[in-house]
């Protein structure tokens, strides 16, 4: 298993926990950087402050810029465009899904309110960007050497 | 009165009149002049007399032989026809003076003595010709100067300072009275038929008032009226006058008869003075009213006892008295006008007012009976707005109202319908001729048939004529001669079947309020699209605030479903049972909580999202239902059964399959074991209970004849809540029976119908089944 990490953006918590939980069903060696707001995120990327991720979860409601925001933002980007973003939400509404897809979102996954399901969902998404597609490369440069595990831990979450 | 002479068909000059052609009388050719002057018509080129009447020895030594072919300046002298001449020019047709001369200058002889004057008047009919009267002076008769000069003075205060027409008549008639000193001067003014009424009159106590008296159109005909337009004033000293005729008749420059129309000396129509004659009159004068143009009226005056010869400088005051009387009466009509208006207006801001606070135009105007009465001082009134109509006062009966509203609304002018006899216009509306013999009616739109009318009840009265309108035929030497009226003998005329006529004012008054109330009605039709759009906008904002409230509230909910999850997960074993079922118990409640919120989400967004407007095979839609339902129509082993020849609809694809889902799993649902049996059809509105009387008050019963009908053999629901049964979260059964649910299936299927314009409802009978009515827009039978 490589040592690319999974970006999440999501300012809510518990959700958040529900996720490392996730994940450590997953791949318990996965390491998980959060981002509370898309534009931290952003700037971060185009600092080179944080690894080229598999992907990014990226929930819909952020404070500041909004998840459909930031996914334009980030596709809208040239050399970092190609980055897989997995647009997470509670909503199910079809115009909020049909615009996350225009807007160039790569998946839409509807957080379902039991995490069992929920964790299906996760591991079925993560072994398809990890270990059946090839992966978007980021751009030259930001895939050397990963950092020592914890070098590039989440900026305010331990 | 506003006949004109050029209007008038005249008959010949010198053909002989009676009652049936006087009409026709060319009295301004008379052919003839009174006998108190002379006249005398020369050319205009050389002033050379080429006619003159037959009586020059009056005033000239010689005979009309002698007169004829010398010139003006021979008779009269040059200064004096020089100064005639100017005056001519300068002067129009109402105006005359006279240049006085001596009879001396006229005459050697003895007769003609000293103090013996004449008046010379000068006026051209004819641009060849002039003119020149000489009207003999009675000088001792003339009063003096200072008195005259007071007398006018005085009649000109009196006169201005008059309280009304009235008084002003009134004052005129004194005026006049005392000026010339008749026996009688009366006012009469011609009413719009041109018949006359004596409005004022100023009299000697012995003689009988002809007061109140109305005359029948001919008795001064449209060509007398025309003269007296042109001629402010007219005398006729004694009617027993034996005319002068003028010599040669045939004017030698014009080829006609001479038109005296301009002069003072003009002979008068043997009808006339006949008239006269018979009413025992010795001498008249009549002086004309106008407003505005038109000859309002007359002050006349008769004088019995004997000639009554009154000077020019008499004639002329009263002629002025005339002429102030008209311009203060157009000032004194207008302001009695103005404050009947001010009332009229008083009543109409009054009747908006009360508007403006009512509920509906109707109820505001007919609740406001005393001024919408006021309006046109009316005594009943009907207002009819979009079928509803409302009585006020005496009005005739509704059903007559209608068909008078009927008849009006085929009248394509929008002005108002005036009249003071509805039956003459509609015969067959017979109901009117009590409390509605007069109508005045404005449309407030033709299209609809909205009308405000006002009514006013007959007005028996009577008229009296000052005699009997049929000619007399009377014996004179042997002879049946047709004679103008005998006498004075009145004549009553009873006027039944008419109202008081409205009056201009009291039309142009509803007029007003029409307009008024036209912007009036446009502006609460546009206060209801404003509070229609404020409506949609504050129901889009609670529907907005819904969904969100319901999403932000499924994210902690999420947490709580989690954490209870992961409760179990880990630390089931150390758990006792009733731990572990409070744990399941938190879980499933969460599960329901979030149900409800995806519903009021659900819910939400039928309200919000705009709808999709494509032709939508119903058939295609039910089998996409019944196949979405499979696996739970199959576990109750229902059966759902449609014709493939179900309509087709327009609307949202997605929104009327979610509807279809939701109707038919709910008839699947509710049922008490056995196999449910769902059929999807189409029938007519009529073939429902209540399906007319929901139809039509929601949408137009004639192009929604159509409704889809979704039929079960279920539990059905009671009377009582057939309606509770379409509230949001409103169940009727406990959570966990029927397979659960929210409450919300309903709601939404009714919502989207609604959103299609449509309207949803069931009708059925506890244990004999469903059946779930909607209609659709443009549902078309195949």
């Amino acid at each position: 298993m490589s040592a690319r990490p999974v970006v999440v953006i999501e300012d809510n918590t518990d959700d958040f926990a529900v996720l490392v939980r996730m994940y450590r069903g997953i791949d318990p060696a996965l390491e998980l950087i959060r981002f509370q707001r898309g534009d931290e995120f952003i700037r971060a990327l185009r600092c080179g402050d944080v690894a080229w991720p598999w992907y990014v979860l990226l929930d819909l409601n952020l404070p500041g810029p909004s998840g459909i925001d930031v996914l334009r933002e980030l596709k809208g980007d040239a050399a970092r465009g190609c980055l897989a973003v997995i647009m997470v939400s509670g909503s199910a509404r079809p115009a909020d899904v049909r615009d996350a897809y225009l807007a160039g979102a790569n998946s839409y996954v509807v957080k379902p309110l039991d995490p069992h399901p929920y964790g299906e969902q996760l591991s079925a998404l993560h072994r398809y960007w990890v270990g059946v597609v090839a992966s978007p490369p980021g751009p030259p440069g930001s895939l050397g050497p990963p950092g020592p595990l914890g070098l590039l831990a989440p900026p305010d979450h331990g | 009165m506003s006949a004109s002479i050029e209007s008038i068909d005249f008959l010949a000059p010198g053909v002989p009149v009676d009652l049936d052609n006087c009409a026709r009388e060319p009295i301004h050719l008379a052919g003839a002049i009174q006998p108190r002057g002379v006249l005398l018509c020369a050319r205009a080129a050389d002033r050379i007399v080429v006619q003159v009447s037959a009586n020059t020895e009056l005033l000239f030594d010689g005979g009309v032989a002698d007169v004829l072919g010398r010139s003006l300046d021979d008779l009269l002298g040059e200064a004096c026809v020089e100064e005639l001449l100017a005056q001519s020019r300068g002067a129009d047709m109402s105006n005359l003076r006279p240049a006085r001369v001596e009879v001396s200058r006229l005459s050697a002889r003895a007769e003609a003595g000293p103090g013996r004057v004449v008046d010379a008047f000068a006026y051209s009919s004819h641009e060849q010709l002039i003119v020149v009267e000489l009207e003999l002076v009675e000088l001792a008769g003339a009063p003096r100067f200072e008195e005259f000069q007071y007398h006018v003075t005085s009649s000109l205060a009196a006169l201005r300072e008059a309280a009304g027409v009235q008084d002003l008549l009134d004052t005129a008639a004194r005026v006049v009275k005392g000026l010339s000193g008749f026996d009688r001067v009366w006012v009469y003014r011609f009413e719009a038929d041109d018949h006359g009424v004596i409005v004022s009159e100023e009299k000697e106590d012995w003689i009988p008032s002809f007061l109140g008296l109305h005359y029948p159109e001919g008795d001064i005909p449209a060509q007398a009226r025309a003269l007296f337009l042109q001629h402010g004033l007219r005398l006729i000293p004694d009617v027993n006058y034996v005319g002068v005729p003028i010599e040669p008749v045939v004017n030698p420059v014009s080829g006609a008869w001479l038109d005296l129309s301009g002069g003072v000396l003009r002979g008068v129509s043997p009808m006339h003075v006949k008239y006269l004659q018979n009413m025992g009159v010795r001498a008249s004068m009549s002086i004309a009213l106008t407003v505005d143009g038109r000859l309002w009226g007359l002050v006349s005056a008769h004088h019995y006892t004997g000639p009554h010869h009154v000077p020019n400088s008499v004639r002329a005051a009263c002629e002025f008295v005339g002429l102030l009387t008209s311009l203060l009466l157009a000032d004194k009509a207008e302001l009695e006008i103005y404050d009947y208006r001010l009332g009229l207006v008083r009543h109409q801001n009054a009747l908006l007012e009360h508007v403006a606070k009512g509920d509906s135009v109707t109820s505001g105007l007919a609740g406001s009976a005393h001024d919408l009465l006021g309006v046109c001082g009316a005594d009943g009134a009907a207002v009819r707005v979009n079928g509803e109509l409302r009585l006020v006062g005496e009005t005739p009966p509704s059903g007559m109202i209608e068909v008078l509203v009927a008849e009006l609304s085929k009248r394509s002018d929008g002005e108002p319908y005036v009249s003071d006899c509805v039956t003459d216009d509609f015969p067959d509306l017979r109901d009117f001729e009590d409390a509605g013999a007069g109508a005045l009616a404005v449309p407030l739109s033709r299209l609809n048939g909205n009308f405000v009318m006002w009514f006013r009840p007959e007005w028996p009265h009577t008229v009296t004529w000052a005699n009997s309108a049929a000619p007399v035929v009377r014996e004179e030497n042997g002879q049946l001669r047709l004679s103008p009226r005998e006498s004075l003998e009145k004549w009553k005329q009873e006027v039944n079947g008419r109202s008081r006529p409205w009056l201009p004012a009291e039309v142009d008054s509803v007029r007003d309020l029409r307009s008024a109330l036209g912007t009036f009605l446009l502006s609460r039709a546009e206060q209801l699209a404003n509070a229609n759009a404020a409506l949609s906008a504050a129901n889009a904002e609670l529907d907005a605030f819904a969904y969100a409230a319901a999403h932000d509230l499924k994210e902690p909910l999420r947490g709580i479903f989690g954490h209870a999850t992961f409760l179990i997960d880990d630390y089931a074993d150390v758990l006792d049972d009733v731990g572990r079922e409070r744990l399941r118990a938190l879980v499933r409640l969460s599960h329901r909580m979030s149900g409800l919120l995806d519903s009021l989400m659900e819910y939400a967004l039928i309200g919000r999202n705009d709808l999709g407007n494509e032709p939508v095979a119903l058939a295609e839609i039910v089998a996409e239902a019944a196949e979405l339902l499979t696996s739970r129509l199959t576990e109750t082993g229902a059966e759902v059964i449609f014709s493939p020849d179900l309509p087709i609809v327009r609307g949202d694809r997605a929104r009327l399959s979610e509807l279809l889902t939701n109707l038919i799993s709910n008839a699947a649902k509710y049922n008490q074991g056995g196999q449910p049996r769902i059929e999807v059809s189409v029938c007519r509105v009529d073939d429902t209970l209540t399906g007319r009387r929901r139809v039509r008050s929601a949408v137009n019963a004639e192009t929604e004849p159509w409704v889809v009908c979704v039929a079960d053999d279920g539990i059905g629901v009671p009377l009582a809540q057939q309606e509770e049964i379409f509230r949001v979260f409103r169940r009727l059964h406990a959570a966990d029976e029927y397979g659960g649910g929210v409450g919300v299936g309903l709601s939404i299927a009714r919502r989207i119908v609604e959103r299609h314009g449509g309207v949803m409802w069931v009708e059925s009978e506890p244990g004999e089944g469903s059946r779930f009515y909607f209609t659709l827009p443009e549902v078309t039978a195949q």
